[in-house]
């Protein structure tokens, strides 16, 4: 069944479809709930009603640019209105610091370490990495999408590579823990 | 090895391939969160159809009810108009008569009674018209000034006649207050109006002549109460013996001679009466009979919602799922059907309906079994299937210690059966009430010719798969059909009908496990042309 067959028996709400799809992105879907949340419930919890708008609005899919992009920024979004209603974007309020770039050593860092210190970030600090490092939005872009000015999504940004460095470097100086 | 890089490209990289399959339980999360909505969607519709029956059935009611009484008073109004007619028939009379008599009134009493014997020969005249009304109000009204006057002439000669005058001025007096209701009335019509001008005059007239009294009676017919008559009648025996009490010995004679044929008027005014209620009724019915002989036949187009279940527990399917649980779907019959009027009461009547009919058997568990497991798995035993590797079974019938957990949370759907007949329902109709509105009882039976079986899989989350068709159910079979109609008048020739039958269904299928007794309830509703 070729991907536009899949979308359109999704969109006549065929369960079979449904699951497929489901299989087909959930893996991917899954590792950017990850990056963009707490934990891992968070993260299944973030999977789930982000699954559930996809279908839900799949009906709105027009063929548009890729299914799997779509899927990726309802995903994005659904982690982004979680902290928006939460309200934490507030709650943060800093001197800014300068847009600095960040170096460090590249060594064999697990994935597993790496995203459990995306986790530890801040809130504000892990939307903004990951939506700046990761997943390529300009500063413009998340400054709109978190209701923020250009500066604070620069600053939180800075901030955050500096967090992580820190831990990458304890995290070299123990590797004992490396069992993260 | 150790080597500075950007720390945001050091992520990028090391995420750019990552994928965690998340958990089985999320999926699950969702499926029962689509499901959970696709529930809710399907129990509306079903909801709204029952709340649509029930408030077309309000609304039939208040409607009915609004226009049924407005429509009463119509028919009081032409009850009315013939009186009206009559009477201003008689007015024009009257006015003569009043004028006449007020003249001789002047002269002398005695001559009271050549003007009743005018008046009666007048009024007789008057019963016997039916139609040709003036509804000129000016007219009427000038009858009433004119009959003012003559009451004011009227009183000098009461005068004369103390005793008598006791028994006009009564008269008057009731008349009067009659009069006064009648014109308290808020009707404003002309044709209201002028009759209760009407009946001012002859109360007046009435002064001037106690036989205008029994004119009075005689106009009283046309209106075929026949407690007032009767009550005029006793006013009628009541003011001769008081008049034949109170005439004085000097006018003895006179008086004696009035009384003789005021008496043999009484009679005549009976008798009168009497004809006019009988001719009357014999009007009525001879207006009424030919209009219901010509209208005999009537076709009428219906459409119901049908809602089909069984009395007992079994199933036409398979043995395992006589305990599951049942849902009967609530589907659409339209159809056309002809009646036959044999009487007032009874209709023949006979149609033809497409009916579908369809019902969930739930907990059934489907899997599709690989096709080299052979055919140790039993088939459904009443199903021929289109698609002879999926395997069912009920849901009640396998424990959750044998079965793989993944039965129970994910492939456990239903069967859905559906029936498609050709129905040819031959009834009868009994008329209980047949007004405005009507209450009519149903019975008789339908032949149904198999028209559509089909047989789906209907996995949890609403995902429909066609199965095959069942083996057992026969090509032609009947029901027993009882209902109560309720039908509404919006025209002569054109009625509305409300019909909730329940069709019991017989020999549908010929092989049911358990006690598997179909039956279906619908809502016929449709129009019916009389012609």
């Amino acid at each position: 069944m070729s991907l536009e067959q899949l979308i359109e028996r999704c969109k006549k709400n065929d369960a079979q479809a449904q699951s497929q799809l489901y299989k087909l992105y959930a893996s991917k879907l899954f590792s950017i709930c990850l990056k963009y949340s707490r934990n891992y419930a968070e993260a299944e919890d973030n999977l789930q009603d982000a699954y559930i708008t996809v279908f839900k609005k799949i009906d709105q899919f027009k063929n548009k640019g890729s299914l799997e992009g779509w899927m990726k920024r309802i995903t994005i979004n659904t982690a982004l209105q979680r902290y928006r209603s939460a309200g934490v974007f507030d709650i943060i309020n800093e001197d800014r610091i300068e847009d600095v770039s960040v170096d460090v050593d590249d060594d064999d860092i697990s994935i597993d370490f790496l995203l459990n210190i995306i986790q530890e970030l801040p809130d504000r600090y892990r939307l903004v990495f990951n939506l700046y490092a990761l997943d390529d939005y300009s500063h413009k872009e998340i400054a709109n999408m978190l209701d923020i000015s250009t500066g604070t999504s620069k600053s939180n940004l800075a901030r955050a590579r500096l967090i992580l460095k820190d831990k990458i470097e304890q995290y070299k100086a123990k590797p004992n823990s490396q069992s993260l | 090895m150790s080597e500075k890089k950007n720390i945001d490209k050091l992520f990028k990289e090391q995420l750019k391939d990552f994928e965690v399959a998340p958990n089985d339980a999320v999926w699950e999360n969702i499926e029962r969160e689509l499901h959970k909505d696709k529930r809710k969607r399907r129990v509306i519709p079903i909801w709204w159809k029952i709340a649509g029956v029930a408030a077309a059935l309000l609304l039939l009611f208040t409607v009915g009810q609004k226009l049924f009484s407005p429509n009463d008073s119509a028919i009081e109004q032409e009850v009315v108009d013939t009186n009206k007619s009559s009477n201003d028939t008689s007015n024009d009379t009257n006015d003569t008569g009043n004028t006449k008599s007020s003249d001789l009134n002047t002269s002398k009493d005695l001559d009271d009674t050549p003007i009743v014997d005018n008046h009666n020969s007048k009024n007789d005249d008057h019963s016997s018209i039916t139609d040709n009304s003036n509804n000129d109000l000016t007219n009427s009204e000038d009858s009433n000034n004119k009959t003012t006057v003559v009451s004011s002439k009227e009183k000098k000669k009461t005068s004369s006649f103390k005793d008598k005058s006791l028994i006009k001025n009564k008269s008057l007096k009731e008349h009067a207050v009659a009069n006064k209701n009648n014109n308290q009335l808020p009707q404003k019509n002309k044709t209201k109006t002028a009759t209760t001008v009407n009946t001012n005059k002859e109360a007046v007239a009435n002064t001037s002549n106690d036989s205008k009294l029994n004119k009075d009676n005689d106009l009283n017919p046309v209106n075929k109460e026949k407690s007032e008559i009767d009550k005029l009648i006793n006013d009628i025996k009541k003011s001769k013996e008081t008049q034949v009490t109170s005439s004085t010995p000097d006018k003895e004679n006179a008086a004696l001679a009035i009384d003789t044929s005021k008496s043999k008027d009484a009679i005549k005014k009976e008798n009168d009466i009497e004809t006019a209620i009988a001719e009357a009724e014999k009007n009525k019915d001879e207006t009424e009979e030919p209009e219901e002989l010509l209208k005999r036949w009537s076709v009428a187009p219906n459409v119901a919602p049908v809602y089909f279940n069984t009395l007992g527990k079994g199933s036409p399917i398979d043995d395992q799922f006589i305990n599951n649980t049942k849902e009967g779907d609530v589907n659409v019959s339209y159809g056309v059907k002809g009646s036959y009027a044999i009487n007032k009461k009874l209709k023949i009547r006979a149609g033809i309906n497409k009916v579908d009919l369809g019902y969930t058997t739930n907990n059934v568990v489907a899997f599709t079994r690989p096709t080299s497991s052979g055919n140790n798995t039993r088939q459904l035993q009443n199903i021929k299937l289109h698609d002879s590797t999926t395997t069912f079974i009920s849901a009640n019938s396998i424990s959750y210690t044998t079965g793989p957990e993944i039965l129970f949370t994910k492939e456990q759907g239903s069967i859905d059966q559906q029936l498609g007949f050709i129905e040819v329902p031959i009834e009868v109709e009994y008329s209980l009430i047949d007004k405005k509105i009507g209450l009519n009882l149903i019975g008789g039976f339908s032949t149904l010719f198999l028209s559509n079986n089909e047989i789906y899989s209907v996995q949890n989350n609403g995902d429909r798969a066609f199965l095959g068709e069942a083996t057992n159910i026969n090509d032609m079979s009947y029901s027993a059909n009882f209902g109560i109609g309720v039908n509404y008048n919006i025209s002569k020739q054109l009625r509305f009908n409300l019909e909730p039958t329940f069709k019991y269904q017989i020999n549908t299928f010929n092989d049911t496990s358990g006690d598997f007794q179909p039956f279906f309830i619908g809502v016929y509703t449709g129009l019916s042309f009389k012609f």
